[in-house]
């Protein structure tokens, strides 16, 4: 799959833009704050609907408008071209592609892969859980529309239950009704992240030995609690979840452990380490990705090798390979090889000739 | 545009379904376009306001104590279908299916939204279990969580331990006439889910 154009109306600060971006290699150099990112992440809702930066609608739409328009074209080889145009409002998501719309975002995610590398991986590591929780999200929304159907579910419906707790007006039948709804979509997201954790470590193993540090990474998905127990574990904590007017159990407080040398990567490993275990979790996602997805999917990689020298840049461009298109984002310019630069200026769009 | 003209755009507004746009162009339509239809219109709307009432038996719309479902004595009352608005229930009369007795809750539990027990039609639902002749329950709310947590909600407070009543979900699956190559995947899982014994 390549993308071949982008169109972009009042989304983010960009009242329109329109970037040609059919290239094996795309990158779009400029200094920070320019909307190098603003465009990478328009491209990148044609996968799921999904930022990879945001969770609510509200900020992708430019201030004062009423909606946000997104229109992305594409080249499936061999199944020819197609369009995929997506609106976002307060409150709702739409797409159409070709002019049909879809009745859910998990029916894109098999069609339109993307792999997205974000510069804010490097809180994979060090950061908090919940920066672990949200890489795993979006990596498997990319990749499982079933995990991304789970998912959903479950926050409507852990929302639903924070809002019951918050009103005080939390009787037990009512939590009930809720938890009861919410087992199915908890287990199912818990299942699928420690499945995903299990065939991203040999990947992960392998790149490792690429770059040097043989045998070393491990990684663990550490449940909250486990699905079987979270029935339980939701009856015998409300009393407490009512006093903190929150959930205090379920598959939203999971995480998962970076291990480097069997230590924790975030204590036992150096910066420079540690950049290279988020970029080797980045490969890993990718060829797990490859092994999932029909077409190979496009990489979408944001400022992802931020300071690192020449040398380690071109290797891990290297390291993917030719056969999926690459839309980066930098300040610095791209290795040489044969990159489609576009100079990226008060969200304007200038391709280097 | 003028005061008064400006008032009805801003109620209009206010109604579902209608943005902006539609808003002023039913107020200019009714105002200066065409404005004889807004004589029988109103006189309309005011016969309905003062006529139209909840069935006191299932919630359903009606202009005496009991809807027209609900009057029908050909209708069975062993059979009672819940679901969540008139709208719902207008659509599957449409069908000519069903010939059993409806319940409106008229909403669902969605403590996002601030509907809980209270605000929905239940404590008569109650009431209407304990003195009918109830032998089935189907529950026609929709698949998604605040459905899901309405039907537990009523299996756990009102048919929990009730000998002799068979409580039914409708099905969810594939729209007639349609193959499975183009329907979702959500779709065809709930429809496999909800595949029936044919025999053979």
């Amino acid at each position: 799959m390549r993308l071949t154009r982008v169109r972009a109306a009042d989304f983010r600060n960009l009242s329109f833009a329109d970037v040609d971006l059919d290239a094996p290699r795309v990158f779009l150099l400029g200094p920070n704050g320019q909307g190098k990112t603003n465009l990478l992440e328009a491209a990148g809702l044609v996968t799921a609907l999904r930022s990879f930066r945001v969770t609510d609608i509200e900020p992708l739409v430019r201030l004062g408008c009423a909606e946000a328009r997104v229109r992305v074209d594409l080249d499936l080889g061999a199944e020819g071209q197609a369009c995929v145009e997506v609106t976002l409002a307060k409150g709702a998501r739409r797409a159409k592609v070709d002019g049909t719309p879809v009745a859910s975002a998990a029916e894109l995610v098999p069609r339109f892969p993307t792999v997205v590398f974000c510069s804010d991986d490097l809180r994979l590591v060090r950061g908090s859980p919940g920066n672990r929780r949200r890489w795993l999200d979006l990596a498997l929304s990319g990749t499982d529309p079933a995990y991304l159907r789970d998912l959903r579910a479950y926050t409507r419906a852990l929302e639903s239950r924070n809002a019951l707790l918050r009103s005080g007006q939390a009787d037990d039948a009512q939590l009930e009704a809720l938890e009861r709804a919410m087992a199915e979509p908890a287990a199912g997201v818990a299942a699928a992240r420690a499945e995903a954790l299990a065939d991203l470590a040999p990947h992960l193993r392998g790149v490792c030995d690429l770059a040097g540090f043989s045998g070393l990474a491990e990684l663990t998905h550490r449940a909250d609690t486990p699905a079987d127990r979270l029935a339980e574990a939701w009856r015998s904590g409300r009393r407490l979840d009512r006093q903190t007017e929150t959930t205090r159990h379920g598959p939203h407080r999971d995480d998962f452990d970076i291990l480097f040398g069997g230590r924790d990567a975030a204590t036992h490993a150096s910066e420079g380490q540690q950049r290279l275990l988020v970029l080797a979790l980045c490969l890993a996602q990718l060829r797990r990705a490859d092994q999932r997805a029909a077409t190979p999917p496009v990489i979408l990689a944001d400022d992802v090798l931020g300071e690192l020298d020449e040398e380690r840049r071109r290797a891990f461009w290297s390291a993917i390979g030719d056969t999926h298109q690459v839309v980066a984002t930098g300040t610095l310019p791209p290795p040489e090889g044969a990159w489609k630069i576009i100079e990226v200026r008060d969200g304007a769009y200038h391709p280097r000739v | 545009m003028t005061p008064a003209f400006e008032k009805v755009r801003q109620l209009l507004r206010g109604l579902p379904g209608l943005g902006h746009r539609s808003a002023e162009r039913l107020a200019l339509h009714l105002l200066v376009e065409r404005p004889a239809k807004l004589a029988p219109l109103l006189e309309a709307l005011g016969a309905a306001t003062r006529a139209v009432r909840r069935c006191e038996r299932c919630g359903n719309l009606a202009e005496s104590p009991a809807c027209s479902v609900c009057a029908d004595s050909r209708r069975d009352p062993a059979v009672l279908c819940v679901v969540e608005n008139v709208p719902d229930l207008m659509a599957l009369e449409r069908t000519g299916v069903f010939r059993g007795t409806y319940h409106v809750l008229h909403g669902r539990l969605s403590p996002i939204n601030g509907i809980g027990p209270g605000e929905l039609n239940l404590a008569r639902l109650g009431e209407r279990l304990a003195t009918e002749p109830v032998a089935e329950v189907v529950l026609a709310l929709g698949n998604d969580i605040e459905g899901e947590a309405t039907c537990h909600y009523i299996r756990e407070s009102f048919l929990a331990g009730r000998m002799g009543t068979k409580v039914t979900r409708i099905g969810f699956g594939l729209p007639s006439g349609s193959g499975l190559t183009f329907a979702d995947a959500e779709t065809l899982r709930s429809s496999l889910e909800g595949r029936r014994d044919v025999g053979g």
